[in-house]
């Protein structure tokens, strides 16, 4: 690696984190502070992408093992360091990060554009911590500081949600407030066993003599040379304790809930924190200490909440009307696949997974935000001929579906089999029938995924008129060039991505950063499986893109308009009777309560809210009521009484004191109490305040006589 | 070789504040504000010429000493000298209360000049209790504290405020007496004929029942000032009632001498009972520290919950946060571990900042905004911008958020404890979770939300000098919180 990029490498963080003041201090004249948000991601996007350029021309082989530039000394006892990490991993996720901040950051320009927090300053300030504290999080060099930074998104993620702040929702539990609360508090839960996870790792580390005990390199090494050894238990633990931490952030089951409601905040917000970045953070955290999983049996737990919390949300997308909810369910799925693959030991594909995903999740997200900003609903219900309104968003939108479905040959195609692929190693590997029962889970998930997004885009291309809507309402328009040239380029990565993708397979070009293959090579030791298994399976490849396709063709089938020329034709037939079977089964009575329990998010939502307000106004309450009725009037009032008994009557001002504050519960008291006061306030005070002061002349006075004489 | 520095910083307060006394009458108010500020600003620089001249001083324990034989038959000795905790608390007090004298600024009413007098006062009497090392003056300037408080609350506070006072010193004056009897049997038991902390520490006591006693005897002084639960009622009663500049000082330095009296006294002197000793067969001490320490963790936590006005919520919190401070001398006992401890003090010192920030905020709230009811100062940002920026901010830094002071804080104890008890440990950090819970369920009442119509008439624009306090304050809060090595170093120097 280039020495000078590795010097400047701490300023990506901490380039986002200055332009703050500056936002704050400017935000009036440059209305809101966009270009210093801007132009601080785009020098932190410069010189990540030098380090990546440098990387794959040969700099990664380098610093495979990790080149650290410290910034300065945290705390000495456990020595804890500022300063970045440059390794593979790190340079990736940072150059992709700061990318996808970059583009959504100009794309909010035109969509944030008539928001009042905008010009106030809000949008960018709050934007640019959190862009500050992301890259930070792919660069940290050890769990302090990943942990700092990991609570910092959440500040923000909480701060974003709740951009709209005015906005108040008759349903209690619901709006922004709300699911800002709700998006903290249950990461929060996560967050703590993370917290937990790492602090127990620090002390067996401490104890067992490792110079830098938080430190991912040393850590690394340590595990290696053994730590661990005879305490699998604990490692274990440690594990289990560190996903916690994953399964808050990347929103799986249990702690899933706060995804979708964050959709609250505003789109750019969500495409940005909410499927590209942010979410992804557990994924990383996963990647970067995988070597405290590596051989323990936490792993299997991962792989099995990945692939239950794959299909868990893909099932609750197939329901949801809103084009935001939908996506968000399937950020959750598509992230429970990027876990799966971790658990089954295929790091690479995984991130190779998330890479893909942050793309086309972030391209189809800022296009929904174009449409949402055209059409002003998210109801899917509502939208109607969006290809001829607004083509570029459309096409787009499409390319990044195509993506999300794993259709040949866009980038989720080659990423999403590679996960397959790792899952099936796995299972060849120990032969355990779980392994293959997650791998049919992930092909399952992959229908219903082409399934549920193109539900989505047949229904918004239909042309069928819109009930209780008029023709002709809203003038949907395209949006302008600063939102559709970020839709643009992520279109064309999407397509570039894949075609990388499709060559690096066929003959391994060393540059391409997109190829599995490399990310396998420069994630080694990450990597349980064996290269080998991971070669192209032509059986397997077909078995996705059929399953995915025919979810495509179901929706299809289902969802999109018939033309004049189709309704007496075959097509047109099969749509037909395809629907009417639909019909029948949604109606059924089994049908009708599956839609119930889908919709309302199998009632887990209700259960944390019911668990919230229980401890709030039940434990609560009953604590503050022994304040007040216990500890209040039956002790201190009644040690007050009894030390009256047992107080001399020597000193009449306490007498008094206690006097009053015993009659005061009569209610008499108080007067008498106001009669003494209302006196000292009267002119008094300053008598007091003198006898006050002439006591402590008097002790001046001792004082200095001791001073002087004291040596007698 | 005798320091003149300490004495200094301890006695020019309380000579102030007899000026005052003297010529406020014919100076007027204004004479005693400006005076007042001038001093604590002087202090400032003082504490700042001590840190300078301890960091010069090379020994091992306690520095800058300044010993006068006082009544050698009895062995009181006035001392003052400090080590590594009471240096960062001496300039911690002498920081907040030039944040208190500014947040008094626009301050209105009768009588401001012996308002102002008795601030200094109260200055002098928790100096004092830090800077002193003989167990005699040291209860003085404990008493000393309590006299200026309980006129500061009475005269100048809220409607309810002789309630408020009574019971604050009913309270804080009956654990008095606990720590009274509490030295009293130290220096007999001990059988050395001295008050002094530094001879007592060498000393070791013997861990029988009867000491154990008088340890849990100390140790009650100690928690109803911290205060934990189940002593602490006193403490919402008094922070709603005092008014915010002497709210400041309650939460930001007299809670700190509760801890610090702690580990100076039980820690320090009383180490082998706090070790050894046992309540009842296989549950030692520390055992019950660390179990009122949780306690109330989670009961400050669960009642902040429901408050209905900011400052009893802040009350609350108060009560939860200085828990961890328990916590974190509890796990230094079971664990030896020098970290549990620092976290601690680290504790006393960010909860020291923080909480007055907190606490000037509320009073904001009341003169500017004209309520601290949370149902009614719903949609606060459209009112008040730049308060509601603060107060979120403050109210994430109080919940603990990293970057900042008290995640540093609740890092340190937390080690601490892991290390001492795993299970205790991870319910430990669930009361993080609760901390979080309350602060966000109190932001989405006040920042959210269509702006209330008490806002509309009542709310006023806020004066920039009210911002320069807590401002200076979150730089305090983010430089420690981004880089709090150097003042762990100096803690390090402590026991």
């Amino acid at each position: 690696m280039d020495p000078l990029l590795v010097l400047l490498s701490p300023l990506i963080p901490i380039l986002p984190f200055l332009a703050l003041p500056l936002i704050l201090l400017f935000r009036k004249r440059t209305n809101g502070g966009a270009v210093f948000s801007i132009g601080a991601n785009f020098i932190s996007w410069l010189i990540a992408t030098a380090l990546l350029i440098d990387g794959i021309f040969g700099g990664f082989d380098e610093v495979i093992e990790g080149v650290e530039r410290v910034v300065y000394t945290f705390m000495e006892n456990p020595k804890i360091e500022f300063g970045v990490l440059i390794d593979p991993l790190s340079v990736i996720m940072a150059f992709i990060v700061s990318t996808l901040a970059l583009l959504i950051q100009i794309y909010s320009i035109g969509y944030m554009k008539d928001e009042p927090g905008k010009h106030s300053g809000r949008y960018f300030a709050e934007i640019t911590i959190f862009v500050g504290a992301m890259l930070g999080l792919a660069l940290s060099l050890n769990f302090l500081f990943l942990f700092v930074f990991w609570e910092l998104m959440g500040l923000c993620s909480y701060l974003l949600i709740g951009f709209f702040m005015d906005k108040e929702t008759e349903k209690p539990g619901t709006g922004p407030a709300s699911a800002a609360k709700k998006a903290f508090l249950i990461t929060k839960v996560g967050d703590v066993l993370l917290f937990g996870g790492f602090v127990l790792l620090m002390l067996e580390f401490i104890s067992a003599g490792v110079p830098d005990p938080l430190n991912f390199v040393s850590g690394k090494e340590a595990v290696a040379g053994g730590v661990f050894a005879g305490k699998e238990n604990l490692q274990t633990l440690i594990a289990l304790l560190i996903f916690g931490g994953a399964v808050g952030k990347s929103a799986q089951f249990p702690l899933h809930v706060w995804l979708p409601d964050a959709m609250e905040g505003p789109t750019t917000v969500s495409a940005l924190i909410h499927s590209a970045t942010m979410v992804k953070a557990g994924v990383f955290l996963l990647a970067r200490c995988f070597w405290i999983f590596e051989g323990t049996n936490a792993l299997l737990f991962v792989s099995v909440i990945g692939g239950f919390t794959a299909v868990f949300a893909a099932t609750m997308a197939l329901v949801a009307t809103d084009i935001k909810k939908i996506l968000a369910y399937s950020t959750i799925s598509q992230l429970a696949y990027m876990i799966l693959a971790i658990g089954v030991g295929g790091v690479a594909s995984g991130l190779f997974h998330l890479l893909s995903h942050s793309i086309f999740k972030c391209l189809l997200f800022l296009g929904a935000g174009s449409i949402i900003h055209s059409y002003h609903t998210q109801e899917i219900t509502e939208i109607r001929g969006l290809h001829k309104k607004m083509p570029i968003t459309a096409i787009t939108f499409v390319i990044g579906a195509l993506g999300l479905s794993g259709i040949f040959p866009f980038n989720g195609f080659f990423s999403k089999d590679a996960i397959f692929a790792s899952a099936l190693a796995r299972y060849n590997y120990i032969l355990d029938p779980l392994y293959l029962l997650l791998f049919v889970i992930a092909v399952v998930t992959a229908f219903m995924t082409g399934f549920y997004i193109f539900r989505a885009v047949f229904m918004i291309f239909s042309n069928e008129p819109v009930e209780g809507h008029l023709e002709g309402e809203h003038h949907p328009h395209e949006s302008p060039g600063v939102m559709t040239y970020p839709l643009m380029i992520l279109g064309s990565l999407v397509v570039l991505m894949g075609l990388g993708s499709l060559v690096g397979m066929i003959v391994n070009i060393g540059f391409n950063p997109a190829s599995e293959t490399n990310l396998h090579h420069w994630l080694e030791g990450l990597v349980i499986v064996s290269h080998d298994a991971l070669d192209p399976n032509i059986v397997l490849m077909l078995v996705s893109l059929i399953v995915a396709g025919s979810g495509i063709l179901l929706a299809y089938l289902i969802y999109s308009g018939i033309s004049e020329s189709q309704k007496s034709g075959f097509v047109g037939k099969i749509k037909l009777s395809t629907r009417s079977f639909k019909t029948t089964m949604v109606t059924s009575f089994v049908g009708t309560k599956i839609d119930y329990v889908l919709v309302n998010r199998y009632g887990i939502d209700a259960l944390y809210r019911n668990i919230g307000l229980g401890l709030n106004y039940i434990v609560g309450e009953i604590l503050y009521r022994v304040d007040k009725r216990v500890l209040d009037d039956l002790i201190v009032h009644n040690v007050a009484k009894a030390s009256l008994m047992f107080a001399g009557a020597n000193d009449s001002f306490d007498r008094k004191i206690i006097d009053e504050f015993i009659i005061d519960k009569t209610g008499r008291g108080f007067l008498r109490l106001g009669e003494l006061f209302g006196r000292l306030q009267s002119g008094i005070t300053q008598n007091y305040a003198m006898g006050m002061f002439f006591g402590l002349v008097l002790f001046i006075v001792i004082w200095l006589f001791g001073y002087f004489y004291g040596g007698f | 070789m005798a320091y003149w520095i300490l004495s200094a910083i301890l006695l020019l307060p309380i000579v102030a504040a007899g000026i005052i006394f003297l010529l406020g009458r014919w100076l007027g108010d204004n004479f005693a504000k400006y005076l007042t500020l001038i001093v604590s600003v002087v202090e400032m620089g003082l504490s700042v010429i001590m840190l300078v001249m301890y960091l010069n001083e090379d020994t091992a324990g306690f520095r800058l000493l300044d010993e006068i034989p006082w009544i050698p038959d009895l062995g009181i000795t006035y001392i003052v000298g400090v080590d590594g905790i009471s240096l960062t608390l001496v300039i911690l007090t002498a920081f907040i209360v030039c944040m208190a004298v500014l947040a008094s600024w626009t301050m209105h009413g009768e009588n401001l000049s012996a308002y102002f007098a008795l601030i200094l006062l109260l200055t002098t009497g928790i100096l004092g209790t830090f800077l002193f090392l003989d167990l005699f003056f040291f209860f003085i300037a404990w008493e000393l504290v309590l006299v200026p408080m309980f006129f500061l609350i009475g005269i100048w506070g809220g409607p309810n405020r002789k309630y408020a006072s009574m019971k604050f010193f009913i309270y804080t004056h009956l654990a008095s007496v606990f720590l009274l009897v509490g030295i009293f049997a130290t220096y007999i038991t001990s059988g050395l004929n001295t008050f002094s902390i530094i001879e007592l520490a060498g000393h070791n006591f013997p861990t029988d029942l009867a000491m154990v006693i008088v340890f849990l005897g100390i140790l009650f002084a100690f928690i109803v000032k911290v205060p934990s639960a189940p002593f602490h009622t006193w403490l919402p009663d008094a922070h709603v009632e005092a008014p915010s500049p002497v709210s400041m000082i309650l939460a930001g330095l007299l809670l700190k001498m509760g801890g610090y009296g702690i580990i100076r006294i039980l820690l320090q002197v009383l180490g082998d009972v706090f070790k050894e000793g046992f309540i009842i067969p296989n549950v030692p001490v520390y055992w019950l520290v660390g179990i009122i320490g949780l306690i109330s963790i989670f009961w400050g936590g669960f009642v902040a919950l429901r408050q209905d006005d900011v400052k009893r919520l802040v009350a609350y919190s108060s009560i939860s946060h200085m828990g961890y401070v328990l916590l974190g001398v509890a796990a230094y006992v079971a664990t030896d571990n020098i970290i549990a401890l620092q976290g601690a003090i680290f504790m006393m010192i960010a909860h020291g900042v923080i909480s007055p920030a907190m606490f000037q905020l509320c009073g904001m709230l009341q003169h500017w905004a004209g309520t601290r009811e949370i149902g009614l100062l719903k949609g606060l940002p459209k009112s008040l911008e730049s308060t509601s920026v603060i107060l979120v901010t403050f109210s994430f830094a109080s919940a603990g958020l990293p970057g900042l002071m008290g995640f540093v804080a609740e890092f340190l104890v937390l080690i601490g404890v892991f290390q001492w008890d795993t299970t205790l440990a991870m319910i430990t950090v669930l009361g993080i979770v609760l901390t979080a819970a309350y602060y966000l369920w109190m932001l989405q009442r006040v920042v959210f939300g269509e702006k209330s119509e008490f806002l509309d008439e009542h709310a006023k624009p806020v004066p920039n000098i009210e911002y320069v306090s807590l401002v200076l304050m979150f730089i305090v809060v983010l430089v420690f919180g981004l880089y709090p090595a150097p003042l762990l170093d100096m803690m390090a120097l402590g026991p």
